[in-house]
Order: C-alpha cells, then structure tokens, then sequence
C-alpha cells in the first residue's frame, strides 16, 4: 500500500510540474547576451591569435631559412676562396702546360706548386721532411689540394708553378729548377700574376652572391572573381540563378609581398601577405519587404555572399512594401596569408615554375553600396554588413610564373594563378559561395 | 507556451544556421521561444529562483555554443533540455556543500504572491523537490521527469544502481512528507 503511494507521488508531480513554465527575470537574456559578446571576443582573439601563430611561426621559419643560408654561403665562401686559388693554379698550370707541349712536344703534369720568394729559394717537394725543411727557411710552398686566404695570396712577392712529378729537388740543384721552371713557366710577371688570382677570386665573390637563396616578391595582380554557387534556400522565391543573374563582376585586384626561399635547384617554397579587393556590381532590381523569424517585415537584398539589410531612414516596412534598387556595388576586402611550393620547369634567363599551395583569407572589410529609387530623387545608403558572410575561408592556389633575369639581383616576370575557395564564404545563407580567383600577377624578384 | 506554428519552428533549420553564425537577434528569438520552458526544468534542479536563473544563463550559453553539434536528430527540445539538465548537474556537482538548507517554512511565504490557485499548486509542488536533499533531488527528477532508469542515473551520477533506488526512495518518502505538511500549513495561513 505505501509503496503504491509513493509511486502515485511521482505520477502527480510528473503531472503536476511536466509542462509548467515560468518566465525568467528580464536581466537573464542580457546576461546571456554579454557572455556570449563575451565568447566572441574570446572567439575572435583565438582566430586572430591563430593567425598571429602563423605569422610569426612563417615569419621564424623564413628568418631562420635565410640566417641558414648566410651561414652556408659564408662557409661555401671561404671554401670556394680557397679553391678559387686552387682552380687558378690548375687553370695556369694548364695553360703553362699547353704552352709547353706547344713549345716542347712535352707531356702534361699533374700538379702545380706556388713558393714564396721563388727566384731565391725553391724547392719543391711533396715529401713531408722537405716541406717542413722549406718552411725552416723562411719560403712557403701552396699547394694545389689546400686552401690560402687572401691575405696569404697578397703577401706573395712571387709565384711559380711547377710539374708534380718533380717531387724533390734538393737545395743544390736549385739553380737548374730555377732556370727549369722559368723557362716552362712564363709568367707575363709576378704582380699580372697576382693580380690575376686576386681578380679570379674577386669573380668568384660575385658568383658566391649569386648563389643566395633568398627572393622577396612585391607583386600587384589584376583578378577576375567567379563563384561557385550551392543554393541552400530560396529568399523571397529567388532561385540561385536569379540572384547570380543580377551580380556582374567588376575589376578587382590585389597587392602583395612574398618571400621565396630555395629549397633546391627546382624546387623553392614561397610564403607571404597579400591584401585584396574584390567589387561586384547588382543590376536593378525590386526588393519586397520580408518578415524575418521575429515577425518583422525588413527590406533584405539577396546577393551570392548573404543578405544585406537596407534600412531606408524613416521608412517602418511592412507587409506589402517594396523599394526598388537602382544600382547597388559590392565590396569585399581580405587579407591572404599564402604558402605555396614552386617548381622550377626551365631555368635560365627565361626561366618557367609551376606553383600549387594553399592560403588562409581573412575578410577584414564587407561594404555594400545602394542606390533606391525614392519618389523625388534617388538614395544611396551604405550597408557595413553582409548577414551570413564567413570571415575566414581558405583557398587551393594553383599557377605558374614566367620570369626573366634582368641582373644578378633583379628578375620580373608574371605570374597567373588560379585560387579555388576550399570553404565557403558564407553560412546560412540562401546560396553557399565559394569564390574562384583568376588571377595574372606583375611581379619583381629581389634577392637579397 | 510553445506554439507549433511559431515561425521559430518553420524555419528551424534557418534559425538553428542564423544561431551558429553570431545573428544575435536570432539568438534572442530562440531564447525567448525557449526561455520560459527551461525555466521550469532549471527551478526543479535548482534550490531556488536565484540559482534556477543561473543555471538557465549558462545553459542558454552552452546551448548557443554547442549548437553546432545538433545534428537534427531526435527534437530540438529534448536536446536543449538534455544542455541545460547537464549543466545544472555540473553546477550542483561544483557546488554542492554550499547549499544552504531550505526550511519548509519558507514555502509558503516564498510563494505568497502567487496569482492562481493551479499556480500555487505548481509553485509549491516544486518547492518541495527544491527543499529534497541534492541527490535525492536528482533522482527524482532524472527517473520521474527524464524518464531515465536506475543504471543510467548511476552512470550519469557516477553513483551504485543501489544509491539510486534508495535516494529515489528517500525522496518520495520526503515527498509525501512534506506534502502532508505544506498543506496542512497552507490550510492554518488561509
């Protein structure tokens, strides 16, 4: 008997409470409303800090990449220096060598040697024990397989090459390797000689500046903006076609500044910050006044990026009420962040790449212009908002460039690119858009 | 009241999408739509009107939040409601030893100003499971008014299947008690 009772309990209150309602305070919706400006905010700084990351994680990246890059090509440098010597032996030694074997029929040799003080004291030797007998005297042997620095090269009062296989020659028969040498080696003279080698390396230098790897790329491109269009309801019982049918892309463009690293001989990684700016203008056309969900009639111009409320000053539209447009422009502005991958397909002068990466856009401005018709004269009115429109949206980025070496620092060139909208850049919207970007780049290549 | 026809209800889909994307005045239509109805699960949840209004601040938050994640499956209703009960749990879960105890007495005079007899009733009927202990409060609700079974209140309470029943038991007993008592008091103040 208690325990029907106690189950009769929860049948009356299940009864009693199920469906009943209580109004909360007032206040309460304001308090949801602040946290979730609050939330917002939160939001926005997450996507912000986000690309704050990126930024500075492209930027670490490309400073590490080019403090790498000096750091080899100081270290390439100075080995190249030293081969620079090396190289300019052999290079004499093979021009002496031909002079010879045009003189003397003789064969070639196989290595050459630069003493110090020649024309006093000469040895020549590959022998350690002599080596070290020579530098005792004062001379200093340079040899073909080690490495002198500049100073080194400008402290010589005199140089002489000589035929490897001539491994020793002892102090006593000096005079005869003097006259040897002299007579297959004919320096136009010891200062042409060094001057030679010094601008030999000083030629080298210049080849060494041109082996850096780094390029930044101011460019400013001419775009054509299409869309692909997914129609997710129709506003006003305009179908997609009708609402597209109306918008006319204008000329949009974009600037930008990217830095590219090379990874190899064909393959490079560009990455940088562009902003552009897209225009579509809307043709004529009538708007009908609309209740939205809360039961309010509003005039709303449906465009492929969302729809734009237009609040006609002193005007309280209701059932029934049409404006008619004139003429309306649309005007988007976003930053891009790209990171694309470049392949160098010719090289050279003319040199041709091929480009695919992705980009990350940011819309940082959404303006829309209208023109009504009012029974005196027409209105224009400013719409700051696009209901709908996303802020981010990323893009596949596909192209290619064509540049041309003005000198060794400058290049220019085009580059056309394709940039298809991954994400759409709206969301409960009557039409989903994803922009496609045709786009031909003018750009400089700096190295730095 | 909810209404079937509510523009809210014909275009869910839009609104649900509208809610998503930050469009406030959206938000405050499906929260006036909505508010009153959470209101009243909040109040069975809650010690009082004070709190009820909070839990049902941080649920609508939640509910905005996480609106991404309503797959339209099953009614929208049931899953708001399922929001808001979850973060009433968490709320009484962080603060459960702060609860100030209620005494029966405070029924009546708290709910003096009430308008209508039926309102009375309710208003009343709800102080008393406010009054309940907290966990026997909440298994009551969650078996009674969810409709949840004892293993499922013990997986959502982390509590024995056991603990279950005999809160659940507990509570009717204090049910009834109580029952008894504000009536009788009631009938002395009238």
């Amino acid at each position: 008997m208690m325990d029907k009772n106690l189950h009769e309990i929860d049948q009356f209150f299940l009864d009693s409470l199920e469906n009943y309602e209580e109004d909360p305070a007032e206040d309460v919706w304001a308090s949801v409303e602040n946290d979730l400006n609050k939330t917002d905010v939160v939001k926005y700084k997450t996507k912000y800090k986000f690309l704050l990351r990126g930024v500075v994680c492209l930027s670490l990246l490309l400073i590490s990449l080019w403090l790498n890059d000096i750091i080899q090509t100081y270290t390439y440098r100075l080995k190249q220096s030293d081969k620079s010597i090396a190289n300019f032996k052999a290079k004499q030694s093979s021009k002496e060598n031909n002079k010879s074997k045009k003189r003397n029929g003789n064969n070639t040799f196989n290595d050459v040697y630069i003493t110090k003080h020649a024309e006093n004291n000469l040895y020549l030797s590959k022998s350690n024990d002599s080596k070290s007998e020579i530098e005792k005297a004062g001379d200093k042997i340079f040899q073909e397989d080690k490495f002198y620095s500049h100073n080194q090269i400008q402290q010589l009062d005199s140089i002489l090459i000589f035929k490897k296989r001539d491994k020793f020659l002892p102090p006593k028969n000096l005079p005869a390797i003097n006259k040897d040498a002299q007579k297959w080696f004919q320096f136009p003279g010891h200062a042409s000689a060094k001057n030679q080698m010094l601008n030999k390396q000083k030629n080298q230098s210049i080849q060494l500046k041109a082996k850096h790897n780094f390029y930044i790329i101011p460019f400013f491109s001419y775009d054509i903006i299409k869309e692909r269009l997914l129609e997710q309801y129709k506003y006003d019982n305009q179908d997609q076609l009708a609402v597209a049918k109306r918008e006319k892309p204008d000329a949009s463009y974009t600037l930008g500044l990217l830095a590219e690293y090379r990874l190899s001989k064909k393959y490079s990684v560009q990455a940088g910050i562009s902003l552009s700016n897209s225009f579509t203008s809307i043709s004529s056309t009538v708007i009908r006044a609309i209740p939205d969900n809360s039961g309010t009639y509003k005039f709303k111009l449906a465009t492929t990026y969302g729809l734009a409320e237009i609040k006609r000053t002193g005007m309280n539209p209701q059932n029934g009420d049409s404006i008619r447009l004139k003429d309306a422009s649309l005007q988007l502005q976003y930053v891009s962040v790209p990171v694309m991958i470049k392949y160098q397909i010719k090289p050279g002068n003319f040199n041709v790449s091929g480009l695919a990466g992705m980009g990350v856009n940011r819309i940082v401005n959404e303006k829309m212009e209208v023109e009504y018709a009012s029974n005196t004269n027409a209105e224009t009115e400013v719409v700051e908002k696009i209901e709908g429109l996303k802020k981010t949206f990323i893009t596949l980025i596909v192209g290619g460039e064509a540049s041309y070496t003005v000198n060794k620092r400058i290049s220019i060139g085009i580059s056309p690119a394709i940039r298809y909208s991954l994400t759409p850049v709206n969301e409960g919207t009557p039409i989903k858009t994803f922009p496609v970007s045709i786009s031909t780049a003018a750009l400089v290549k700096i190295k730095l | 009241m909810l209404y079937t026809n509510h523009p809210i209800l014909n275009n869910l889909k839009e609104v649900i999408k509208e809610c998503i994307a930050g469009n406030r005045s959206m938000q405050n239509e499906f929260y006036k739509y909505y508010a009153s109805r959470m209101m009243g699960v909040c109040l069975r949840y809650s010690k009082n009107r004070d709190e009820a209004e909070e839990i049902l601040q941080e649920g609508f938050i939640k509910v905005f939040m996480c609106m991404h994640q309503y797959k339209f499956k099953g009614s929208l209703e049931g899953w708001i409601k399922r929001t808001i009960i979850n973060c009433a749990l968490q709320k009484i879960r962080s603060k459960s030893s702060l609860y100030p105890v209620i005494n029966i007495d405070d029924i009546a005079e708290r709910y003096a100003g009430a308008d209508t007899m039926t309102d009375l009733h309710a208003k009343e009927l709800l102080a008393l499971i406010q009054n309940l202990p907290t966990m026997c409060k909440l298994v009551f609700n969650l078996y009674v008014f969810e409709g949840m079974t004892h293993k499922e209140i013990a997986e959502m309470l982390h509590i024995a299947e056991g603990t279950s029943k005999s809160n659940l038991h507990d509570a009717r007993i204090m049910l009834q008690k109580q029952l008894g008592e504000g009536i009788q008091m009631l009938k002395t103040k009238m």
